[in-house]
């Protein structure tokens, strides 16, 4: 009989709660279930719900790649969540051009625009269409041990040139120490010195030209050059033993225990560092960032970033009420808390001034005086592109691709995208 | 010469088999257990398989039913007509060239070291015994365990900076530990490794079991004509065992077409995509780069390989038995 009651009262509650919960706003994120992003994720979720009674917000997480692989087919399933995390770029463009995304009208555009970054918006826009708000600003740097540094005798920010840089690699080869930490098995970690010598040999109208497809596309001077000055680094054999066997997560857990003088990555790597590290990794006095030097006679600047501009996308079916938490979500008010607690470096303008930690503080430094914000390529250039860029970018450090038959083998693939 | 009366009994034969099936059950059996294995051969199966040859001439993201089917939102197709370009490409691309060679080389090791070892190995603890059935179950461990979790196992041991890699670098006194799977010359050779050290089992089982249904005066008559254990084996038992090993040789070569577990966890292609198998390159190229209808040409490739292959070794290998 007590079994009976209990079932009752169960289902009455079950129904109660239906009849309460009108609308329900599915919301699919990357792996961030975890301290402190969930943290922030579920007070934000449970803050918007006790302000709008009715709606309620149905967080869901997925491990990053599995993530990129069920979302083609979760969006074409009735499943499809009514909003779900971007890294924007090629993948994003194909889901705008495909009908998969909800534009949001005109007027919202202009609000959200005052209130939230323009740039970001932008990021997440496609065709003179906007489908969602931005979130985090992310950035690479040249991270750095001030242990090492000071071993060796080295002042990484007086590293104005690549020169500087490439000297910098021989002092630590020179002295026993490695010089950079990579996860060259996961070869986007590899891409970004590609990325960042290509981005400063060319700046922002080549990297645009090279999109478009003029001057040769991808089969120029520019791109060979930046090979060129690539292999150069290669050469110096900068990176720790075994490095085309280690993944990211692997690489900077070596980083965390100090392995090495630098390590080219994104802000996001201070916790994951600390994560994979043995003993909880650098502490933020033995932590230093430099941006990525300038090279010579190149046409872009030592203030061009190169980093991601992730957010929020709508799907075609949500309702207006997850038009309404996307705004709240990715809102003043959240990306404060998120500034605050260190979580993520905000992108809403008036947040910026908010983040506390030491070394986020140098990150957002480095993207509030962005001159250009180049999206990581291999998300710019989309999947296709983006992998070849980070394959050749794997080749060249292994020595199985000149830096001319890189050029021309990702043109022959963007003209086949 | 075929009389009138055989003619009248072949007419007969058909309704009378099927009579004889029903009663016996075989029937019943059929139309109960045949149906749902037929779906799911199907739909699993079958459908795909004619869906890759479909999508395969097109340029397609993955994105939408079809490549063909028009988009309403935005008033074109999902994907693009490119014709013979995938297959062209494919060709020419030197990571698939390389995962050719490298499935032709799990074939080529899996019959020329793995299957001797099998062979080897069955004949030395073919016979009952409490210690040989110590020894089958050793061998056999390494086949029952999943294949990502021991790709995952030998990242771990041949990992230079914490395995048994370090370790062995460290107590033969190198300056640098060796990492196997970092170095292009050795990383597909560990997984070549790897494969003949989880599958040797599961063939020796194989033999063990063929060997077992051999007769044993004709082993005990051969021993009493003073013939050794080299020329029992050689002489007798391989030429016994030859059907049970045109089935081991169908398996490994079938098998090496589609490895894949074990290298997307030990080096996932790399490094610079030298280590990829065709399966592993499908995936890699195909799926995780949006580009539906160029890993569907590569699984049309597949496809006709085996098919050519289990056709032709059927019909040659295999035929009568």
């Amino acid at each position: 009989m007590k079994h009976v009651s209990l079932t009752l009262a169960a289902s009455l509650a079950i129904t109660a709660s239906a009849a309460v919960a009108d609308v329900t706003v599915d919301v699919l994120s990357i792996n961030r279930d975890s301290t402190p992003w969930l943290g922030l994720y579920t007070d934000a979720a449970a803050s918007y719900e006790a302000a709008n009674p009715g709606v309620k917000i149905n967080l869901q997480f997925m491990e990053d790649e599995a993530f990129k692989q069920k979302l083609p087919t979760l969006l074409q399933s009735d499943a499809a969540p009514d909003m779900f995390f971007s890294w924007s770029g090629g993948v994003f463009y194909e889901q705008a051009e495909q009908g998969f995304l909800r534009a949001l009208d005109d007027a919202t555009v202009s609000e959200w625009q005052q209130e939230l970054s323009a740039g970001g918006m932008a990021a997440l826009s496609h065709n003179g269409k906007y489908y969602g708000a931005p979130e985090a600003s992310q950035n690479v740097a040249i991270w750095y041990n001030k242990d090492h540094a000071a071993a060796l005798g080295i002042d990484p920010t007086a590293i104005k040139t690549y020169d500087d840089l490439l000297g910098a690699v021989e002092t630590a080869k020179a002295g026993g120490v490695t010089p950079f930490v990579v996860g060259g098995q996961d070869k986007w970690p590899l891409h970004f010195f590609y990325s960042l010598i290509a981005m400063r040999i060319m700046g922002q109208e080549g990297m645009a030209a090279s999109a478009a497809g003029d001057h040769g596309g991808f089969n120029n001077d520019d791109w060979v050059r930046a090979g060129q000055e690539y292999m150069r680094l290669i050469e110096l054999e900068p990176f720790q033993p075994g490095f085309m066997g280690v993944k990211y997560d692997a690489a900077t857990g070596l980083w965390g225990d100090g392995a090495a003088l630098f390590h080219l990555m994104g802000d996001w790597d201070l916790g994951a560092s600390r994560g994979a590290a043995t003993n909880g990794g650098l502490s933020d006095d033995q932590l230093g960032v430099i941006p990525f030097p300038m090279i010579e006679g190149g046409k872009g600047a030592i203030t061009d970033t190169l980093g991601g501009a992730s957010g929020f996308v709508l799907t075609k079916d949500a309702p207006d009420e997850a038009v309404d938490f996307l705004k709240y979500f990715m809102g003043v008010e959240v990306q404060k808390a998120a500034a605050s607690g260190g979580v993520y470096i905000p992108t809403v303008p008036s947040a910026g001034g908010l983040v506390e930690d030491v070394i986020l503080k140098q990150f957002a430094a480095i993207g509030g005086a962005s001159t250009y914000h180049q999206l990581f390529l291999d998300q710019f250039f989309g999947s296709e592109l983006g992998g070849a860029i980070n394959d050749v970018s794997a080749q060249m450090a292994t020595g199985d691709i000149t830096p001319e038959a890189a050029a021309e083998l990702l043109e022959e693939t963007r003209a086949f995208q | 010469m075929v009389t009138t009366t055989d003619y009248a009994t072949q007419a007969t034969l058909k309704p009378n088999v099927f009579r004889r099936m029903w009663t016996d059950g075989q029937l019943k059996m059929l139309l109960i257990f045949l149906p749902p294995a037929l779906l799911v051969f199907t739909v699993f199966v079958i459908l795909p398989m004619l869906q890759a040859g479909f999508f395969a001439p097109y340029k397609w993201s993955g994105y939408g039913p079809a490549p063909w089917v028009l988009n309403e939102d935005t008033g074109r197709e999902f994907g693009r007509w490119v014709g013979s370009q995938n297959f062209e490409r494919m060709w020419g691309h030197s990571a698939f060239q390389q995962a050719f060679e490298n499935t032709l080389l799990v074939i080529a090791v899996s019959l020329l070291i793995q299957l001797p070892i099998a062979l080897f190995l069955a004949l030395l603890i073919y016979q009952n015994s409490r210690i040989n059935t110590i020894f089958r179950l050793v061998f056999f461990l390494p086949y029952i365990m999943a294949e990502v979790a021991t790709g995952l196992i030998f990242s771990f041991v041949l990992d230079g900076n914490y395995g048994l890699s370090k370790w062995f670098s460290d107590l033969m006194g190198y300056e640098t530990a060796f990492f196997p799977l970092a170095e292009k010359p050795w990383a597909f050779y560990s997984i070549l490794a790897v494969i003949v050290w989880k599958y040797f089992g599961f063939h020796m089982m194989i033999y063990i079991a063929g060997l077992q249904s051999i007769s044993k005066e004709l082993i005990e008559a051969a021993r009493i004509d003073g013939a050794t254990a080299t020329q029992r084996a050689f002489f007798i038992q391989i030429p016994l065992l030859w059907p049970a090993i045109t089935i081991s040789i169908f398996y490994s070569v079938l098998g090496g077409l589609q490895v894949f577990d074990l290298v997307m966890p030990m080096t996932a292609g790399g490094p610079s995509n030298s280590s990829h198998t065709l399966v592993s390159y499908l995936y890699n190229f195909g799926f995780v780069r949006l580009n539906v209808g160029f890993g569907s040409a590569v699984g049309v490739f597949l496809f006709a390989v085996g098919v050519v292959f289990a056709l032709v070794y059927r019909n040659t290998v295999q035929r009568g038995q």
